[in-house]
Protein backbone atom coordinates (compact mmCIF):
# COMPACT_ATOMS: atom_id res chain seq x y z
CA UNK A 1 0.00 0.00 0.00
CA UNK A 2 2.67 1.91 1.23
CA UNK A 3 4.19 1.98 -2.45
CA UNK A 4 1.18 2.70 -4.10
CA UNK A 5 0.65 5.75 -1.96
CA UNK A 6 4.10 6.82 -3.18
CA UNK A 7 3.63 6.49 -7.32
CA UNK A 8 0.41 8.33 -6.40
CA UNK A 9 2.63 11.34 -5.17
CA UNK A 10 4.78 10.87 -7.89
CA UNK A 11 2.16 10.79 -10.54
CA UNK A 12 0.93 14.16 -8.57
CA UNK A 13 4.27 15.49 -9.16
CA UNK A 14 4.70 14.91 -12.50
CA UNK A 15 1.15 16.45 -13.07
CA UNK A 16 2.40 19.73 -11.63
CA UNK A 17 5.39 19.71 -12.57
CA UNK A 18 4.11 20.04 -16.38
CA UNK A 19 2.87 22.42 -15.84
CA UNK A 20 5.66 24.62 -13.75
CA UNK A 21 8.57 23.23 -16.37
CA UNK A 22 6.71 22.69 -19.52
CA UNK A 23 9.66 23.17 -21.51
CA UNK A 24 11.17 20.42 -20.50
CA UNK A 25 8.84 18.12 -20.49
CA UNK A 26 8.42 18.66 -24.16
CA UNK A 27 12.33 18.13 -24.52
CA UNK A 28 11.66 14.85 -22.89
CA UNK A 29 8.66 14.19 -24.80
CA UNK A 30 10.69 15.12 -27.57
CA UNK A 31 13.82 12.21 -26.77
CA UNK A 32 11.25 9.63 -26.25
CA UNK A 33 9.49 9.66 -29.06
CA UNK A 34 12.45 10.05 -31.07
CA UNK A 35 13.97 7.05 -28.99
CA UNK A 36 11.04 5.09 -30.32
CA UNK A 37 11.40 6.15 -33.84
CA UNK A 38 15.18 4.80 -33.91
CA UNK A 39 14.43 2.07 -32.16
CA UNK A 40 11.43 1.03 -35.05
CA UNK A 41 13.55 1.60 -37.53
CA UNK A 42 15.17 -1.75 -38.09
CA UNK A 43 11.68 -3.68 -38.28
CA UNK A 44 10.01 -0.46 -39.94
CA UNK A 45 12.93 -1.07 -42.51
CA UNK A 46 11.97 -4.64 -42.72
CA UNK A 47 8.22 -4.26 -43.28
CA UNK A 48 8.61 -1.42 -46.08
CA UNK A 49 10.99 -3.82 -47.56
CA UNK A 50 8.27 -6.90 -47.51
CA UNK A 51 5.67 -4.40 -48.86
CA UNK A 52 7.67 -3.51 -51.56
CA UNK A 53 8.35 -6.98 -52.66
CA UNK A 54 4.37 -7.87 -52.28
CA UNK A 55 3.65 -5.03 -54.19
CA UNK A 56 6.10 -6.02 -56.90
CA UNK A 57 4.20 -9.54 -56.78
CA UNK A 58 1.27 -7.84 -56.80
CA UNK A 59 1.81 -5.43 -59.86
CA UNK A 60 3.39 -8.58 -61.97
CA UNK A 61 0.24 -10.66 -61.05
CA UNK A 62 -2.21 -7.91 -62.74
CA UNK A 63 0.36 -7.62 -65.82
CA UNK A 64 0.05 -11.26 -66.62
CA UNK A 65 -4.01 -10.76 -65.82
CA UNK A 66 -4.04 -7.84 -68.46
CA UNK A 67 -1.97 -9.62 -71.29
CA UNK A 68 -3.78 -12.70 -70.76
CA UNK A 69 -7.02 -10.86 -71.44
CA UNK A 70 -5.92 -8.60 -73.79
CA UNK A 71 -4.66 -11.76 -75.91
CA UNK A 72 -7.92 -13.63 -75.52
CA UNK A 73 -9.14 -10.14 -76.94
CA UNK A 74 -7.23 -10.08 -79.67
CA UNK A 75 -7.83 -13.76 -80.16
CA UNK A 76 -11.76 -12.96 -80.38
CA UNK A 77 -11.38 -9.66 -82.25
CA UNK A 78 -9.23 -12.11 -84.97
CA UNK A 79 -11.65 -14.59 -84.98
CA UNK A 80 -14.50 -12.55 -85.26
CA UNK A 81 -12.90 -10.46 -88.30
CA UNK A 82 -12.48 -14.17 -89.93
CA UNK A 83 -15.96 -14.97 -89.82
CA UNK A 84 -18.18 -11.63 -90.26
CA UNK A 85 -18.85 -12.13 -93.79
CA UNK A 86 -19.69 -9.25 -96.25
CA UNK A 87 -19.61 -7.33 -93.02
CA UNK A 88 -16.51 -6.04 -92.73
CA UNK A 89 -13.78 -5.86 -95.56
CA UNK A 90 -11.80 -9.10 -94.77
CA UNK A 91 -13.02 -12.30 -95.51
CA UNK A 92 -11.65 -16.24 -95.76
CA UNK A 93 -11.22 -17.89 -99.33
CA UNK A 94 -10.01 -20.86 -100.85
CA UNK A 95 -9.25 -21.48 -104.40
CA UNK A 96 -8.18 -23.25 -107.00
CA UNK A 97 -6.85 -22.29 -110.44
CA UNK A 98 -7.09 -22.90 -114.23
CA UNK A 99 -4.84 -21.84 -117.03
CA UNK A 100 -1.26 -20.32 -116.40
CA UNK A 101 0.41 -17.80 -115.96
CA UNK A 102 2.09 -16.64 -118.95
CA UNK A 103 -1.49 -15.43 -120.13
CA UNK A 104 -2.94 -12.30 -119.12
CA UNK A 105 -5.54 -13.80 -116.38
CA UNK A 106 -5.82 -16.49 -114.25
CA UNK A 107 -9.69 -18.12 -113.53
CA UNK A 108 -10.10 -18.51 -109.60
CA UNK A 109 -12.75 -20.94 -108.31
CA UNK A 110 -13.82 -20.64 -104.94
CA UNK A 111 -14.39 -23.40 -102.54
CA UNK A 112 -18.05 -21.71 -101.10
CA UNK A 113 -20.21 -19.25 -102.78
CA UNK A 114 -18.20 -15.52 -102.31
CA UNK A 115 -20.40 -12.44 -103.30
CA UNK A 116 -16.55 -10.90 -104.90
CA UNK A 117 -16.51 -7.45 -106.29
CA UNK A 118 -13.80 -6.70 -109.31
CA UNK A 119 -10.75 -5.11 -108.13
CA UNK A 120 -11.15 -7.26 -104.47
CA UNK A 121 -7.40 -8.02 -103.47
CA UNK A 122 -6.58 -11.55 -102.08
CA UNK A 123 -3.27 -11.74 -99.76
CA UNK A 124 -2.16 -14.69 -98.01
CA UNK A 125 -4.17 -15.95 -94.82
CA UNK A 126 -1.03 -16.48 -92.73
CA UNK A 127 1.99 -13.68 -93.41
CA UNK A 128 -0.45 -11.03 -95.65
CA UNK A 129 1.74 -11.77 -98.65
CA UNK A 130 -0.17 -9.93 -101.88
CA UNK A 131 -1.54 -12.51 -104.56
CA UNK A 132 -3.35 -10.96 -106.65
CA UNK A 133 -6.74 -8.73 -107.63
CA UNK A 134 -10.03 -9.91 -108.64
CA UNK A 135 -10.85 -8.65 -112.34
CA UNK A 136 -14.20 -10.02 -112.84
CA UNK A 137 -16.71 -12.50 -112.00
CA UNK A 138 -17.61 -15.49 -114.38
CA UNK A 139 -19.96 -17.19 -112.93
CA UNK A 140 -21.22 -18.19 -108.73
CA UNK A 141 -17.98 -19.56 -108.87
CA UNK A 142 -15.65 -18.21 -110.72
CA UNK A 143 -14.04 -15.40 -111.42
CA UNK A 144 -11.29 -13.84 -113.34
CA UNK A 145 -8.51 -12.75 -111.94
CA UNK A 146 -4.75 -11.17 -111.99
CA UNK A 147 -1.79 -12.52 -110.13
CA UNK A 148 1.14 -10.90 -109.17
CA UNK A 149 3.20 -13.63 -111.84
CA UNK A 150 0.64 -12.44 -114.73
CA UNK A 151 2.62 -10.19 -117.18
CA UNK A 152 -0.87 -8.01 -117.05
CA UNK A 153 -0.57 -7.38 -113.24
CA UNK A 154 0.56 -3.68 -112.34
CA UNK A 155 0.76 -2.06 -109.39
CA UNK A 156 1.67 0.92 -107.37
CA UNK A 157 4.79 -0.26 -104.88
CA UNK A 158 7.49 1.49 -103.18
CA UNK A 159 10.79 -0.42 -102.15
CA UNK A 160 11.89 -0.17 -98.19
CA UNK A 161 15.39 0.59 -98.05
CA UNK A 162 17.82 1.35 -95.56
CA UNK A 163 16.91 4.26 -92.59
CA UNK A 164 13.33 3.14 -93.82
CA UNK A 165 14.15 5.15 -97.12
CA UNK A 166 11.51 4.41 -99.82
CA UNK A 167 11.83 4.71 -103.69
CA UNK A 168 8.38 4.42 -105.22
CA UNK A 169 8.01 3.09 -108.56
CA UNK A 170 5.63 0.33 -110.56
CA UNK A 171 5.37 -3.25 -110.12
CA UNK A 172 4.90 -5.28 -112.90
CA UNK A 173 3.98 -9.08 -112.81
CA UNK A 174 6.01 -12.16 -114.28
CA UNK A 175 5.94 -15.55 -113.66
CA UNK A 176 9.82 -16.05 -113.61
CA UNK A 177 11.03 -12.20 -113.74
CA UNK A 178 8.79 -9.87 -111.48
CA UNK A 179 9.90 -6.75 -111.96
CA UNK A 180 9.68 -2.95 -110.45
CA UNK A 181 10.90 -0.97 -113.21
CA UNK A 182 10.90 2.54 -113.52
CA UNK A 183 13.39 3.64 -110.66
CA UNK A 184 14.72 6.60 -110.78
CA UNK A 185 18.48 6.20 -111.35
CA UNK A 186 19.84 8.01 -108.50
CA UNK A 187 17.82 5.82 -105.94
CA UNK A 188 20.25 3.38 -103.79
CA UNK A 189 17.96 0.12 -103.84
CA UNK A 190 19.88 -2.98 -102.77
CA UNK A 191 19.08 -6.82 -102.67
CA UNK A 192 16.88 -7.69 -99.89
CA UNK A 193 15.12 -4.67 -99.67
CA UNK A 194 11.50 -5.13 -99.71
CA UNK A 195 8.77 -4.15 -101.93
CA UNK A 196 5.21 -3.67 -100.42
CA UNK A 197 2.40 -1.80 -102.60
CA UNK A 198 1.95 1.91 -101.85
CA UNK A 199 -1.66 2.23 -102.17
CA UNK A 200 -1.42 5.61 -103.89
CA UNK A 201 -3.33 4.60 -107.15
CA UNK A 202 -6.20 3.57 -105.02
CA UNK A 203 -6.13 0.34 -106.62
CA UNK A 204 -4.21 -1.47 -103.97
CA UNK A 205 -4.77 -1.77 -100.18
CA UNK A 206 -1.26 0.12 -98.88
CA UNK A 207 1.55 -2.02 -97.25
CA UNK A 208 0.75 -5.03 -98.91
CA UNK A 209 4.02 -7.50 -98.89
CA UNK A 210 5.27 -8.56 -102.57
CA UNK A 211 8.46 -9.75 -102.15
CA UNK A 212 12.31 -8.94 -102.12
CA UNK A 213 14.77 -7.76 -104.35
CA UNK A 214 17.22 -9.56 -106.09
CA UNK A 215 18.71 -8.23 -108.24
CA UNK A 216 18.95 -4.02 -109.64
CA UNK A 217 19.96 -3.36 -113.20
CA UNK A 218 20.79 -0.21 -114.34
CA UNK A 219 18.20 0.89 -117.93
CA UNK A 220 21.33 3.10 -119.72
CA UNK A 221 21.07 5.52 -117.15
CA UNK A 222 17.45 6.32 -117.91
CA UNK A 223 16.28 4.38 -114.96
CA UNK A 224 16.66 1.18 -112.59
CA UNK A 225 15.16 -2.28 -112.77
CA UNK A 226 14.55 -4.39 -109.41
CA UNK A 227 14.02 -7.56 -109.92
CA UNK A 228 11.65 -8.96 -106.99
CA UNK A 229 11.75 -12.32 -105.46
CA UNK A 230 8.56 -13.79 -104.84
CA UNK A 231 7.33 -16.73 -102.55
CA UNK A 232 6.05 -19.25 -104.32
CA UNK A 233 4.63 -21.61 -101.47
CA UNK A 234 1.10 -20.27 -102.05
CA UNK A 235 0.83 -22.47 -105.55
CA UNK A 236 -0.04 -25.37 -103.35
CA UNK A 237 -2.27 -23.04 -100.30
CA UNK A 238 -4.74 -21.18 -102.04
CA UNK A 239 -6.06 -20.14 -98.91
CA UNK A 240 -6.21 -16.79 -98.72
CA UNK A 241 -7.92 -13.79 -97.36
CA UNK A 242 -9.84 -11.27 -99.45
CA UNK A 243 -9.16 -7.63 -98.95
CA UNK A 244 -11.08 -4.50 -100.36
CA UNK A 245 -9.15 -1.96 -101.77
CA UNK A 246 -12.20 0.20 -102.32
CA UNK A 247 -11.22 3.57 -100.87
CA UNK A 248 -14.98 5.41 -102.41
CA UNK B 1 29.32 -6.25 0.51
CA UNK B 2 26.50 -9.08 0.02
CA UNK B 3 23.86 -6.44 0.29
CA UNK B 4 25.10 -4.29 -2.30
CA UNK B 5 26.16 -6.84 -4.50
CA UNK B 6 22.42 -7.98 -4.65
CA UNK B 7 21.48 -4.09 -5.06
CA UNK B 8 23.56 -3.84 -7.95
CA UNK B 9 22.57 -6.60 -9.44
CA UNK B 10 19.04 -5.81 -9.16
CA UNK B 11 19.42 -2.52 -10.77
CA UNK B 12 21.58 -3.71 -13.77
CA UNK B 13 18.21 -6.32 -14.20
CA UNK B 14 16.29 -3.72 -13.77
CA UNK B 15 17.91 -1.99 -16.81
CA UNK B 16 18.56 -5.00 -18.53
CA UNK B 17 14.49 -5.24 -18.63
CA UNK B 18 13.72 -1.71 -19.25
CA UNK B 19 15.01 -2.33 -22.28
CA UNK B 20 14.18 -5.53 -22.87
CA UNK B 21 10.91 -4.35 -22.91
CA UNK B 22 10.93 -1.22 -24.73
CA UNK B 23 12.27 -2.45 -27.92
CA UNK B 24 9.92 -5.65 -27.66
CA UNK B 25 6.85 -3.67 -27.19
CA UNK B 26 7.85 -1.03 -29.85
CA UNK B 27 9.03 -3.26 -32.39
CA UNK B 28 5.79 -5.19 -31.98
CA UNK B 29 3.85 -1.99 -32.14
CA UNK B 30 5.49 -1.40 -35.58
CA UNK B 31 3.75 -4.30 -36.77
CA UNK B 32 0.74 -3.98 -35.71
CA UNK B 33 0.32 -0.62 -37.10
CA UNK B 34 2.23 -1.42 -40.27
CA UNK B 35 -0.73 -3.80 -40.73
CA UNK B 36 -3.61 -1.54 -39.79
CA UNK B 37 -3.23 1.47 -37.20
CA UNK B 38 -4.30 0.35 -34.06
CA UNK B 39 -4.72 3.00 -31.67
CA UNK B 40 -3.13 2.57 -27.74
CA UNK B 41 -1.17 -0.35 -29.36
CA UNK B 42 1.95 0.81 -27.73
CA UNK B 43 0.89 1.20 -23.98
CA UNK B 44 -0.76 -1.86 -24.27
CA UNK B 45 2.12 -3.73 -24.99
CA UNK B 46 4.25 -1.81 -22.56
CA UNK B 47 1.71 -2.31 -20.14
CA UNK B 48 1.33 -6.30 -20.43
CA UNK B 49 4.74 -7.04 -20.76
CA UNK B 50 5.85 -4.39 -17.68
CA UNK B 51 3.07 -6.50 -15.63
CA UNK B 52 4.80 -9.46 -16.71
CA UNK B 53 8.21 -8.41 -14.61
CA UNK B 54 6.13 -8.54 -10.78
CA UNK B 55 5.06 -12.25 -11.73
CA UNK B 56 8.36 -13.27 -10.82
CA UNK B 57 9.71 -14.12 -7.49
CA UNK B 58 12.12 -11.87 -8.02
CA UNK B 59 9.45 -8.50 -7.88
CA UNK B 60 10.63 -5.13 -8.60
CA UNK B 61 8.11 -3.08 -6.32
CA UNK B 62 5.78 -2.27 -9.46
CA UNK B 63 8.78 0.00 -10.60
CA UNK B 64 8.44 -1.09 -14.44
CA UNK B 65 4.54 -0.41 -14.70
CA UNK B 66 5.28 3.14 -13.12
CA UNK B 67 8.37 4.44 -15.44
CA UNK B 68 6.47 2.95 -18.83
CA UNK B 69 3.26 4.28 -17.61
CA UNK B 70 5.40 7.80 -17.42
CA UNK B 71 6.49 7.14 -20.84
CA UNK B 72 3.03 6.11 -22.19
CA UNK B 73 1.53 9.30 -20.30
CA UNK B 74 4.19 11.43 -22.35
CA UNK B 75 3.83 9.63 -25.53
CA UNK B 76 0.25 9.58 -25.43
CA UNK B 77 -1.74 11.78 -23.16
CA UNK B 78 0.72 14.15 -23.92
CA UNK B 79 1.58 15.48 -20.21
CA UNK B 80 -1.40 14.15 -17.75
CA UNK B 81 -0.20 11.35 -15.67
CA UNK B 82 -2.72 8.89 -15.52
CA UNK B 83 -1.78 6.15 -16.92
CA UNK B 84 1.18 5.58 -14.55
CA UNK B 85 -1.24 4.65 -11.68
CA UNK B 86 -3.36 2.78 -14.19
CA UNK B 87 -0.49 0.15 -15.17
CA UNK B 88 0.79 -0.26 -11.56
CA UNK B 89 -3.03 -1.00 -10.71
CA UNK B 90 -3.97 -3.20 -13.47
CA UNK B 91 -0.30 -4.98 -12.34
CA UNK B 92 -1.17 -5.28 -9.12
CA UNK B 93 -4.53 -6.95 -10.51
CA UNK B 94 -2.68 -9.71 -12.55
CA UNK B 95 -0.65 -10.06 -9.77
CA UNK B 96 -3.53 -10.52 -7.18
CA UNK B 97 -5.22 -13.09 -9.68
CA UNK B 98 -2.04 -14.79 -10.69
CA UNK B 99 -0.31 -14.92 -6.94
CA UNK B 100 -2.99 -14.71 -4.69
CA UNK B 101 -5.69 -15.95 -6.77
CA UNK B 102 -3.67 -18.99 -8.61
CA UNK B 103 -5.40 -18.45 -11.89
CA UNK B 104 -3.24 -19.87 -14.62
CA UNK B 105 -1.05 -17.06 -16.12
CA UNK B 106 -2.01 -17.69 -19.62
CA UNK B 107 -5.38 -17.80 -19.20
CA UNK B 108 -5.41 -13.77 -17.29
CA UNK B 109 -2.94 -12.36 -20.38
CA UNK B 110 -5.09 -13.85 -23.19
CA UNK B 111 -8.06 -12.33 -21.35
CA UNK B 112 -7.14 -8.82 -21.19
CA UNK B 113 -5.57 -9.27 -24.77
CA UNK B 114 -8.84 -10.77 -25.69
CA UNK B 115 -10.38 -7.40 -23.75
CA UNK B 116 -7.99 -4.99 -25.65
CA UNK B 117 -9.07 -6.72 -29.13
CA UNK B 118 -12.88 -5.97 -28.49
CA UNK B 119 -12.14 -2.85 -27.38
CA UNK B 120 -10.19 -2.09 -30.09
CA UNK B 121 -12.96 -3.53 -32.63
CA UNK B 122 -16.26 -1.96 -31.01
CA UNK B 123 -14.52 1.41 -29.91
CA UNK B 124 -12.41 2.08 -33.37
CA UNK B 125 -14.32 0.24 -35.70
CA UNK B 126 -11.75 -1.88 -36.84
CA UNK B 127 -12.28 -4.46 -39.17
CA UNK B 128 -12.29 -8.03 -37.45
CA UNK B 129 -9.52 -9.57 -38.78
CA UNK B 130 -7.39 -6.82 -37.50
CA UNK B 131 -9.01 -7.41 -33.65
CA UNK B 132 -8.10 -11.22 -34.26
CA UNK B 133 -4.52 -10.11 -35.52
CA UNK B 134 -4.18 -7.77 -32.67
CA UNK B 135 -5.37 -10.37 -30.00
CA UNK B 136 -2.65 -13.07 -31.37
CA UNK B 137 0.26 -10.56 -31.62
CA UNK B 138 -0.47 -9.31 -28.32
CA UNK B 139 -0.29 -13.14 -27.10
CA UNK B 140 2.12 -14.25 -28.57
CA UNK B 141 4.95 -10.81 -27.86
CA UNK B 142 3.79 -11.27 -24.50
CA UNK B 143 4.97 -15.15 -24.35
CA UNK B 144 8.10 -14.20 -25.52
CA UNK B 145 8.39 -11.28 -23.43
CA UNK B 146 7.86 -13.85 -20.10
CA UNK B 147 10.32 -16.22 -21.83
CA UNK B 148 13.09 -13.43 -22.11
CA UNK B 149 12.18 -12.19 -18.35
CA UNK B 150 12.25 -15.58 -17.08
CA UNK B 151 15.84 -15.48 -18.31
CA UNK B 152 17.02 -12.91 -17.39
CA UNK B 153 14.97 -12.56 -13.39
CA UNK B 154 16.26 -15.81 -11.24
CA UNK B 155 13.31 -17.29 -10.03
CA UNK B 156 14.29 -18.46 -5.94
CA UNK B 157 12.31 -21.48 -5.97
CA UNK B 158 14.58 -22.51 -9.09
CA UNK B 159 17.58 -21.21 -7.37
CA UNK B 160 16.32 -22.95 -4.41
CA UNK B 161 15.90 -26.34 -5.82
Amino acid sequence: MRIFIIYIIAAILLNVSVFVVGGLFYKVRDVIKESIVITSLPVSKGLNEIQRLIDEYLILISVQKENEQLKKELTKCLAGCKNRENKTKVQQAQFSFKGNFDSTTIYLRTAKELNLKKNYCFVLEDNMHLVGIVKEKIKNHIYMAYTVFNPSFVADVKIVGDDNQTFRALYMGNEYSPKVEFLDPNVNVKKEDKVYTSGEMGIFPPNLFIGTVKKVKDVNGYYKVAFVDIKRSFFNKWKVLIVCRKRS
Amino acid sequence: MEGVDSLQKKILKGIILFITIFILSIESAEIVNFVYLVPFSLPFFLMLNSTETELHSENFNFIMPFVFGVISDIVTLKGIFVLSIGFVVFSYIVFYLVKIMAINKERVFAFFCLVYAIFVFLAFNTPLWVSLFVFALGFLQWKLASFIISLIVTDKHSGEA
